[in-house]
């Protein structure tokens, strides 16, 4: 080997070169926590609500003494929180229920008066709201569309309207949204049912012409089935929190009952005035989502396994939780036309999750409230200019 | 990283090439070596400095055999630990921060190697090998008391030796440095009270984690052959025949 020329002068600088590598390897910066970074985020509870959930009354009446009666024997449907359909109709069925087969049988789609009652509340000049009560009735029909928020209809279907059959007698009164209105025989979303064998009669009148004994039992609402071990009653439930995190709106539902079929939960996003608190605009979020990572829509969670990490309750022979156990509502501002500028979610007052009818109407927030929240004024009106 | 690895250790062999051979069996070398150490991208940590020690025992001309032990100081990539601060309860609006959580972290390597060597003169291409363990130690502070971790490792590179005299010498290698059994999780110090569970998809996603990181190491050192007892050790060196 040849030794080099200048041996001091390359070991220095070697040295200096490990020296220098060594200083940088020894970096002491103890930077645990930077500066926050991104936009803050705003969060807020969700809370359940139950508002106008569907609900209703079924009432089985018959004339009660001698002489002619001035009351027919009828069977009269009350129901309030519906969804007006656009591509289905709600009809009223009337038949025999054998709970022990679990069978229905000499169903007839009962024909009746329909009355409409719309409650329109004005703010008199005291300020205190004054309701007038809008009331359309029809003849002799076989099914509605009707529903809103302040709608009640009353469907009364009398023994004389259904070729005298004897409607009082009959033991299940159900109510089915068809998607064709004309259809002889129920199809199976059937949201509403009262069974006459769970009430008690009740005499009313003064005289043996108007006497009447009276069945009257609330309507249940969920998936009918003649069983009553195997129908499914839905109860309003529900919780989560919010959060608006620069242009995104992310809203996590907990503990949501799982939707009648036929039915399925749908989120708004309120826009009020900020000095009349009236409703300027509703945004549509569309159905609920499964959460993070998945996203899929849970459109037809009433009656598919669409995500069984929040439906299925890992139980057996109970194939669909009776719960979602989680669900979301993610939208970026971006997205929506009426979500703009640099505050997108200014104005934006209340987070709504409603249940909707598939058959309702899709650019119409559904009567029914089951989850809402108010969001934080940071929110609603934004950054104040000092 | 690999294919920058490859290319690297190509260009060392390229260089290496032009030069000629020489070779000082029986003999010990030590060589310190310092470098910069860049990691896997699902490693979770950012490039950092690396120092080391080689002490290699030549068993032959071609071959030797020997320690080699790499510190590193690298600092936790904040974009893949993310942290929240919430204010307030959500009943009545709450406000969250969110923080990117970087900590220092040591890492220690060490590893039995072998090496083969391929004599050209003054310069001597390399290709080395080996396994050992390494040790990832956190910055006690952050996590709130002495916290460690390590697994097996393995290593594989190589380089050139370039001879500047009788008993000294430098080298350039690269090393794909690989950490089995990698926990990236047990970088991230934060509580589970203060993680990102709201908004996973926001920010930036850390890399799919992986067991086994390969980190990419490269360095230049210092060899030398001490003098034991005023003798150097083995054979001592060659005179140059060409």
């Amino acid at each position: 080997m040849s030794a080099s020329s200048h041996p001091f002068a390359r070991r220095a600088s070697l040295a200096a070169l490990v020296v220098g590598v060594a200083l940088s390897a020894c970096d002491d910066d103890r930077a645990v926590l930077t500066d926050p970074f991104g936009p803050p985020a705003y969060g807020f509870a969700l809370a359940r609500a139950a508002i106008n959930v569907p609900r209703g009354t079924v009432t089985f009446q018959r004339p009660l003494g001698a002489g002619p009666p001035t009351n027919d024997t009828s069977v009269s449907v009350t129901l309030q929180g519906l969804d007006s359909l656009t591509t289905g109709t709600y009809r009223v069925w009337i038949a025999d229920v054998d709970p022990a087969t679990d069978t229905i049988a000499n169903i007839i789609p009962a024909v009746g008066l329909l009355t409409v009652t719309r409650t329109d509340t004005t703010i008199n000049e005291q300020g205190d709201p004054v309701p007038s009560e809008v009331v359309t009735t029809f003849d002799n029909v076989t099914g509605f569309t009707n529903g809103g928020p302040a709608t009640t209809v009353n469907f009364r279907a009398t023994s004389t309207a259904n070729g005298g059959v004897d409607v009082y007698l009959k033991t299940i009164v159900f109510v089915s949204i068809e998607t064709d209105a004309a259809a002889a025989a129920p199809g199976s979303v059937r949201p509403f049912w009262a069974r006459r064998a769970l009430t008690s009669p009740v005499v009313t009148g003064t005289t043996s012409q108007d006497s009447v004994v009276r069945r009257t039992t609330p309507a249940v609402f969920g998936n009918f089935r003649a069983n009553p071990d195997s129908q499914y009653v839905y109860n309003a439930t529900g919780r989560g929190l919010a959060s608006v995190f620069g242009d995104i709106f992310l809203a996590s539902d907990s503990g949501l009952a799982r939707p009648p079929q036929g039915y399925y939960y749908a989120g708004y996003l309120i826009h009020r005035d900020s000095a009349t608190n009236a409703v300027t605009d509703t945004v549509r979020l569309g159905p609920l989502l499964s959460p993070f990572p998945r996203y899929a829509s849970l459109l037809d969670a009433d009656q598919s396994l669409v995500d069984p990490v929040v439906q299925d309750p890992k139980l057996p022979g109970v194939p669909r939780s009776p719960l979602i156990t989680a669900g979301v509502h993610r939208i970026s501002a971006d997205t929506i036309s009426t979500l703009t500028g640099p505050l997108p979610f200014k104005n934006v007052a209340e987070y709504h999750l409603t249940l909707e009818a598939k058959a309702g109407r899709e650019d119409v927030e559904s009567p029914s409230l089951i989850v809402s929240a108010n969001t934080p004024d940071v929110v609603r009106f934004g950054k104040q200019a000092p | 990283m690999r294919l920058s690895f490859g290319v690297a250790l190509a260009a060392c062999v390229v260089v290496a090439g032009v030069a000629g051979a020489q070779a000082t069996p029986r003999q010990f070398t030590v060589t310190p070596r310092g470098g910069v150490l860049t990691f896997d991208d699902a490693a979770g940590l950012e490039t950092g400095g690396a120092l080391g020690v080689d002490a290699e025992y030549h068993v032959a001309r071609f071959f030797s055999i020997g320690t080699n032990l790499t510190y590193a100081r690298a600092s936790t990539r904040g974009e893949d630990f993310l942290g929240r601060i919430t204010y307030g309860i959500a009943e009545q609006g709450d406000t969250s921060f969110f923080f990117q959580i970087t900590q220092p972290v040591s890492i220690v390597e060490a590893s039995l190697n072998g090496t083969l060597r391929f004599p050209l003169g003054r310069l001597t291409p390399f290709v080395t090998g080996g396994a050992g363990v390494y040790t990832m130690f956190l910055d006690p502070q952050v996590n709130r008391g002495a916290t460690r971790f390590g697994r097996l490792s393995g290593n594989v590179g190589g380089g050139f030796a370039m001879q500047l005299s009788e008993r000294a010498g430098i080298t350039l290698d690269v090393r794909d440095l690989i950490f089995t059994d990698y926990e990236r999780a047990r970088l991230n110090p934060t509580d589970g009270r203060f993680q990102n569970f709201q908004f996973p998809t926001e920010f930036q996603t850390a890399p799919a984690p992986k067991s086994t990181v390969h980190n990419f190491m490269i360095s230049l050192g210092f060899m030398y052959a001490p003098r034991f007892g005023g003798q150097t050790t083995g054979a001592g060196p060659e005179e140059d025949t060409q």
